[in-house]
């Protein structure tokens, strides 16, 4: 069995003079390396659940563990260096340059200059911002590059656990793509143990190995994407990620006639990811890129040939049209 | 141009005076707005963590304001008597509310999102204060500094009502003696001073913001 690296354990919270708990008597385990999307309507209790692991709010009772240790148990400040945290609303200093802002945490663990300045460079390339990035200020570059600074600084320490709230809350469809494509690969290919908050549900669903679905303080359900597509706990559920409608829209779409071409080029990459014969329905495709986790699927001529691919963007402008 | 050639004869000749009026008048002035930096920064930081706090002190402050210098002056006067000592405790009570009251709202004006993000990642209170607050405050504080400075600078020269001395002795003998070249001796110098601090806080100013440009 593979290692926890969050335990909640009956974990509540009530505001004061709240008459209700924004968080219900949660209990949730979370393993090692595994990337968990938390999902819900705005004002469900996701923020909040999530900043009781880092004790920016503290539960009103109930237990929270990391590796094993209850988070109280350390001093609040290492706590929080050893977790990365990416707020709502990004929150770069804007008096310092993005440099400085990545070698945030480094710097408090008192690292030296040299180790600081080549983290900082491997970092933004990372997460993909230009060197010549590095001696700019936030407000100097856009929005989605903000967030990537945000993420880069957030994993600087090289933390094991990583929170993030609506990372890519603000930003358009096509840069909110690429930055989650990007993220999921560093995400695999690093090992963090990721909880990760959104209102979209394509998100939730094209990001989490495993979803959390939340209504009024409580989970729902906490399943892998598919099966909470695929047999969603309850009616709230179902409504949510809209599940029916989805699975009979999409299966009635053949893959090919809503692919995007690749014209006769294989991608570069193309090769790593799963086929799909022509014939296919979308239902097929959605299946196989939510049980691989993988960013697309390749549809491929009886011959083998590639003719294209399809995204889970691809899928929801399907569902939404 | 004539009284000014004749203030400038004036000055040059009785230059010992002048100098010793200058000295005089720049360190009372000095002295007025670092104590008023001293008491009034760390009371708008105060302010602007503790809200319940902020409502009485800012107003005392502001009721403060209203009362003139010069009658701030004339209370004191049976109290710590003349010189520059009262002259002093007047110029300090200017200079405190523009210095308090831009401190509290530089401390409020940073996101607090932004310290979300600085306590979220292990800062302390204290790295917090240093490294983020305070450098983002610092643009209004300096500017409230600078409204004080300006002010204090201008209002020395009622010291010299109460004998502290300063530039503004000049004033009050050239009022007197209805010899303008005379005031002019003191009301030079102090404009010129107050557009130097004027200046030169506006540099510092502008240094201290370069990253939003
Ligand atoms: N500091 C607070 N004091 C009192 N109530 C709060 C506080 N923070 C959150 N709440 C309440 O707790 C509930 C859950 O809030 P939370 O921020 O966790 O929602 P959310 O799911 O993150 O919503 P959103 O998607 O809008 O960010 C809300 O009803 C909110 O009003
Ligand atoms: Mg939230």
């Amino acid at each position: 069995m593979s290692k926890q690296a969050i335990v909640f354990d009956r974990v509540s919270k009530t505001f004061p003079k709240a008459s209700k708990p924004s968080v219900n008597e949660t209990s949730l385990e979370i393993g090692q390396g595994s990337f968990v999307t938390i999902l819900g309507a705005s004002g469900c209790g996701k923020t909040t659940l999530l900043k009781m692991v880092n004790r920016i709010i503290e539960p009103s009772s109930g237990t929270i563990s990391i590796f094993g240790k209850d988070i109280r148990q350390q001093p609040l400040t290492e706590l929080r260096r050893s977790i990365g945290y990416v707020i709502q609303q990004i929150g770069l200093f804007p008096h310092m340059t993005i440099e400085q802002n990545i070698s945030t945490v480094p710097e408090i663990l008192g690292w030296d200059r040299e180790k600081i300045k080549s983290r900082v460079k491997e970092l933004m390339e990372l997460v993909h911002l230009p060197e010549s990035f590095s001696k700019r200020y936030p407000h100097q570059l856009s929005g989605g590059q903000q967030q990537r600074v945000g993420i880069a600084r957030a994993m600087a320490g090289d933390p094991e656990v990583l929170l993030m709230d609506e990372p890519f809350g603000a930003i358009d469809a096509i840069t909110r793509g690429k930055l989650q494509d990007d993220f999921k690969q560093i995400q695999q290919q690093l090992g963090k143990t990721v909880i990760f908050v959104t209102h979209d549900v394509e998100e939730a669903l094209k990001l989490g190995d495993k979803m959390i679905v939340m209504n009024e303080g409580t989970i729902q359900q906490y399943d892998t994407p598919l099966r909470i597509l695929e047999q969603p706990a309850n009616e709230f559920v179902s409504r949510l990620v809209q599940a029916d409608d989805l699975f009979q829209r999409l299966h009635l779409i053949r893959a090919e006639d809503s692919m995007i071409a690749l014209d006769g080029h294989d991608p570069a990459d193309a090769g790593q990811y799963p086929r799909l014969p022509a014939g296919a329905s979308l239902k097929d495709a959605l299946q196989l890129i939510l049980k691989h986790g993988v960013p697309y699927v390749v549809i491929e001529s009886v011959n083998g040939q590639p003719l294209g691919k399809i995204t889970m963007a691809n899928l929801y402008s399907v569902e939404g049209g | 141009m004539e009284v000014l050639s004749q203030a400038i004869e004036y000055a040059a000749t009785n230059s010992d005076r002048f100098w010793e009026a200058v000295r005089v008048h720049v360190s009372i002035s000095l002295y007025a707005l670092l104590i008023a930096v001293v008491i009034c920064v760390p009371l708008g930081i105060v302010c602007a963590k503790k809200q319940w706090l902020s409502g009485p002190i800012m107003g005392l402050f502001n009721s403060l304001r209203v009362i003139p210098s010069l009658a701030v002056l004339v209370i004191l006067l049976p109290l710590i008597g003349t010189g520059f000592t009262p002259a002093l405790v007047a110029l300090t009570l200017l200079a405190c509310p523009p210095v308090l009251i831009n401190t509290y709202m530089g401390f409020r004006s940073v996101e607090p999102s932004i310290i979300e993000a600085a306590s979220g990642m292990g800062m302390s209170g204290g790295r917090i204060m240093r490294k983020v607050e305070l450098p983002l405050a610092l643009p209004l504080l300096l500017s409230g500094v600078k409204t004080a400075a300006v002010e204090v600078i201008a209002s020395a020269t009622l010291a010299a009502f109460i004998g502290g001395g300063g530039l503004g002795t000049f004033i009050i003998n050239g009022l007197g003696m209805y010899k303008f070249s005379l005031l002019l001796v003191g009301a030079i110098p102090v404009a010129l001073l107050a557009i130097l601090s004027e200046i030169g806080f506006a540099l510092i100013e502008r240094v201290s913001t370069r990253y939003a440009r």
